[in-house]
């Protein structure tokens, strides 16, 4: 387990779990990744076809809490009053993940605008992307130019995700799509 | 969940839990995660800036009465409750209006329910454009054109639609989603008939009118049969099959008729009935001979219109996508609108916001209408 952590919001969650690679993902980042309960009750279903039918697959998070990649955490007593402003601005999920950061003075990842913004006004540390940490793993495991597309094609199918354009790394997202179009 | 349990499960009396509750005394962090818990809801749903508006239970109260279905109706009831509040919280968001063109209510009073719902189907027409042909899409011409709010969600089977008048919101219309199309097609307009001449009184449709139904009724029915298939039109596409199988009566030609204006053949056979454009006993005979009229549809090669799933109104799922493409709302809380999950709503919002056009080599592109939010 590394010593450095890293809080995800659900939406990153969401889309390092359609990799099916998040152990190793962490282990690119050199991070264990921490899950508030509120962000884990926000995770939902991936989109997977089998044969014509689009079936929803629910995330479990269980293997990976296993492996030690992953803690699923809860709010303390002192976090409370912080998670209660934040959610007066955005989700249960978002308000735990950014009280929690703002408190333990722990990183954390999201791709949502208005979360994004949130921790902008509360002077936190401009939060990791999703394709930050994807092209971080892709570089760390020297995976071939097939691979990654094939990874970052497994996040936008089953995760339904779009990167914005403002993602500083969109480029190298749009890179891996502009030969299949 | 009563107040008394709610208060027993929180800890705290009775009278402090209502002052929690109108906000006389400040809610402790702890208590508003606690009383999250206890509700089933969201801390972000609970500190909504506007307070929950619309309170449409009691206003069925008495309809419910001697419905067999009360209990689930009820429940049902509520839902559409919760969607109306996250309807009006989604406007009072945006500081918008809701759009509304509602002509004044009609006075039916003492007229002839078959001729009045005639009279004022065919000044509806005219009013929203329609011609005198089948409606496109009725759902999207009372939504757009009118300014209906339209939810379809699964009502007990006997149960064709509900129709309330919520003062933020205007007309709201749930219809049964477990019904086909052309089903819904005829609730939706039965239920616009009650819009139009008796707005303030809550309505719960069934799906068999009782032998002796309020005239009310009646003329709802034949508004909507006047309004789905117009006089002048129905006559001319019925003479115009009619001459192409050799002035034949056939069931084909109902079968197309009911397929054209989107309704039944029960409810095309009955209208032309009562236009008399075929003798009176035509559907009867055709149940005494056992018509089915799916399995004639399928041997015409028509296919029936697909369902719609969409629970919300158009207007309410546009204004949710909005607010998330200019950052106003995060993905959970369109998650919450959309009452869906995450990925849903990811779907959901590219389906809203993305268009599908042809490439120059003729292939479909989709072009993405705003900003990736995120």
């Amino acid at each position: 387990m590394a010593d450095r952590q890293l809080l995800l919001d659900a939406c990153v969650a969401i889309n390092l779990m359609a990799t099916g690679r998040l152990d190793a993902i962490a282990s690119a980042a050199g991070v264990t990744f921490l899950l508030l309960r509120q962000a884990e009750a926000e995770a939902g279903a991936l989109r997977d076809l089998v044969g014509d039918e689009l079936v929803r697959t629910p995330i479990d998070f269980t293997p990976h809490v296993h492996a030690g990649t992953l803690r699923v955490v809860a709010l303390v007593a002192a976090e409370l009053p912080r998670y209660v402003e934040c959610a007066r601005l955005v989700d249960d999920g978002e308000a735990a993940t950014i009280a929690a950061a703002a408190n333990r003075g722990v990183p954390l990842a999201t791709d949502d605008r208005k979360a994004r913004r949130l921790c902008a006004d509360l002077g936190l540390p401009a939060p990791v992307r999703t394709l930050a940490l994807l092209r971080q793993y892709a570089e760390e495991a020297d995976l071939s130019r097939t691979d990654v597309r094939s990874l970052l094609l497994v996040v936008q199918r089953r995760a339904s995700f779009a990167p914005p354009r403002a993602d500083p790394d969109s480029p190298w997202w749009q890179g891996y799509f502009d030969d299949l179009t | 969940m009563t107040q008394q349990q709610a208060s027993a499960a929180l800890g705290v009396s009775r009278p402090l839990l209502v002052a929690i509750e109108k906000g006389t005394r400040e809610v402790r962090p702890e208590e508003l995660v606690r009383l999250a818990e206890i509700y089933g809801k969201p801390v972000n749903e609970l500190l909504r800036s506007a307070a929950p508006p619309v309170g449409i239970g009691g206003q069925f109260r008495t309809a419910l009465g001697s419905s067999p279905d009360a209990d689930e109706l009820s429940r049902l009831i509520s839902r559409l409750e919760s969607l109306a509040d996250d309807y009006v919280d989604l406007i009072h968001r945006s500081g918008g209006t809701l759009p509304d063109r509602y002509p004044a209510v009609r006075d039916i009073r003492h007229l002839e329910p078959e001729q009045a719902a005639e009279d004022l189907a065919s000044e509806e027409r005219n009013r929203l454009g329609l011609g005198d042909g089948p409606v496109p899409d009725l759902r999207e011409t009372l939504e757009n054109d009118v300014g209906l709010r339209i939810f379809v969600i699964p009502l007990p089977s006997a149960v064709a639609g509900l129709f309330v008048y919520i003062e933020l919101l205007g007309g709201c219309v749930a219809i049964n989603a477990k019904h086909p199309p052309e089903r819904r097609n005829w609730t939706l307009a039965h239920e616009y008939a009650h819009f139009l001449v008796a707005r303030h009184q809550v309505e719960i449709t069934p799906v068999r009118r009782a032998p002796r139904a309020p005239e009310i009724e009646q003329f709802a029915d034949a508004f909507a049969a006047s309004f789905l298939m117009p006089r002048s039109g129905l006559t001319r596409r019925f003479h115009e099959l009619k001459r192409g199988r050799g002035g034949k009566l056939t069931p084909a030609v109902l079968v197309q008729l009911a397929h054209v204006y989107r309704v039944s053949v029960q409810a095309t056979t009955l209208r032309l009935q009562d236009l008399k454009l075929i003798p009176a006993a035509t559907w009867n005979r055709l149940s005494d001979h056992n018509f089915r009229a799916r399995d004639a549809a399928r041997l015409l090669g028509i296919e029936s219109p697909e369902p719609t799933s969409d629970e919300l109104p158009l207007h309410y799922r546009v204004l949710a996508a909005e607010l998330y493409a200019e950052g106003e709302i995060t993905e959970g809380q369109l998650a919450g609108y959309f009452h869906t999950d995450r990925v849903g709503a990811r779907t959901l919002y590219e389906s809203l916001m993305a268009t599908r056009d042809v490439a120059a080599d003729g292939s479909s592109q989709v072009i993405d209408l705003a900003e990736s939010p995120a």
